[in-house]
């Protein structure tokens, strides 16, 4: 289970990310470490949309946890990122992931081997 | 206030307050696969095996971007960005159902779509995997779950009020992909794909 301490912020960079690819109904569950682990290889995914990711270092193990997500993306700095993302990128990442997101958001590991690219 | 007002405001005051309740209890319906139509100005779009036709008047624009290319991006007339498109993905049989054997759902691993797909639409075989699996299959939003079969394709369409992402689910006997539209999708963008879509090899 994840601290209080940097779930908001994960919770809210998630949702921007919804809003912003305007799929709805944003999505609204709990976060944990399994969370921020598909969040993490959603962002990697998105990486191939921007310009703007190159400074982001991998995560330890290649792995995104909520800690290193608040502490990479928090203070405003996703939203400088996802600003520079398309559209059709965020909705097809969105789109590609969300079931994996909701289960890992109900305790269930992310199914296969996929990794901060 | 009359007599009729007040029922109509009590009617409607209680088809908000139930219409949640009652979302998320949708059951498969069959509907009727729409009649082919001929389309001089469409436009040919083969995803996979599924070939179809799309008309200019509902679609301007056909994305697929050089770095993601597992999605087609439909792109509606008169779309100012790319918010409000539907895109076609695919994936494989063991990848979409067979995840949800991590949730308790027993079977899924060997499950075609089908069965799936008709599982998810089934109200007298609820359990507390298949509530989970239908929560992530967008059902808690939907307002109504069809199916429509012609020969070996079966398309099941998770509707939900808009602006909310519908889901069609397409499904082949004797494939293993299976086809999902995401996203913006019309009542008339469906019945125009459906009226002309087919089997077809790769090319």
């Amino acid at each position: 289970m994840a601290s209080d301490n940097g779930s908001a912020d994960v919770k809210e960079m998630i949702q921007s990310l919804y809003r912003f690819a305007n799929i709805l109904p944003v999505w609204d569950g709990e976060v944990n470490e399994k969370v921020a682990e598909v969040f993490g290889i959603m962002l990697s995914e998105t990486k191939k949309c921007s310009t703007a990711f190159g400074w982001v270092p991998k995560p330890p193990g290649g792995r995104a946890s909520v800690s290193w997500l608040a502490m990479q993306f928090g203070n405003g700095t996703f939203n400088a990122y996802r600003s520079r993302l398309s559209f059709t990128c965020a909705r097809a990442v969105i789109y590609k992931w969300k079931s994996q997101l909701d289960m890992a958001s109900l305790g269930i590991a992310m199914s296969g081997k996929q990794k901060w690219a | 206030m009359g007599v009729n007002a007040k029922i109509a405001v009590f009617a409607l005051t209680a088809g908000m307050l139930l219409r949640p309740c009652f979302a998320s209890d949708v059951a498969l319906e069959s509907t009727i696969w729409p009649a082919p139509t001929p389309c001089n100005t469409c436009i040919t779009l083969q995803f996979g095996v599924l070939e179809m036709k799309l008309s200019p008047t509902q679609i301007e624009r056909i994305f697929i971007s050089e770095t993601e290319p597992f999605a087609v991006h439909l792109l509606p007339k008169g779309a100012v960005d790319g918010r409000t498109g539907a895109l076609f993905m695919s994936a494989t049989r063991a990848a979409y159902i067979g995840k949800y054997e991590a949730l308790g759902m027993a079977g899924a691993n060997s499950m075609n779509g089908q069965e799936f797909f008709d599982l998810l639409g089934n109200p007298n075989r609820r359990s507390d995997a298949l509530t989970k699996v239908r929560r992530i299959e967008n059902f808690d939003n939907a307002d109504r779950y069809t199916k429509s079969s012609r020969g070996k394709i079966h398309a099941y369409w998770v509707q939900a009020a808009p602006p909310k992402s519908q889901y069609i689910h397409f499904v082949i006997d004797d494939n293993d992909t299976i086809y999902s539209l995401v996203g913006a999708i019309a009542p008339e963008l469906y019945k125009s794909i459906l009226a002309n879509l087919r089997v077809r090899p790769a090319p």
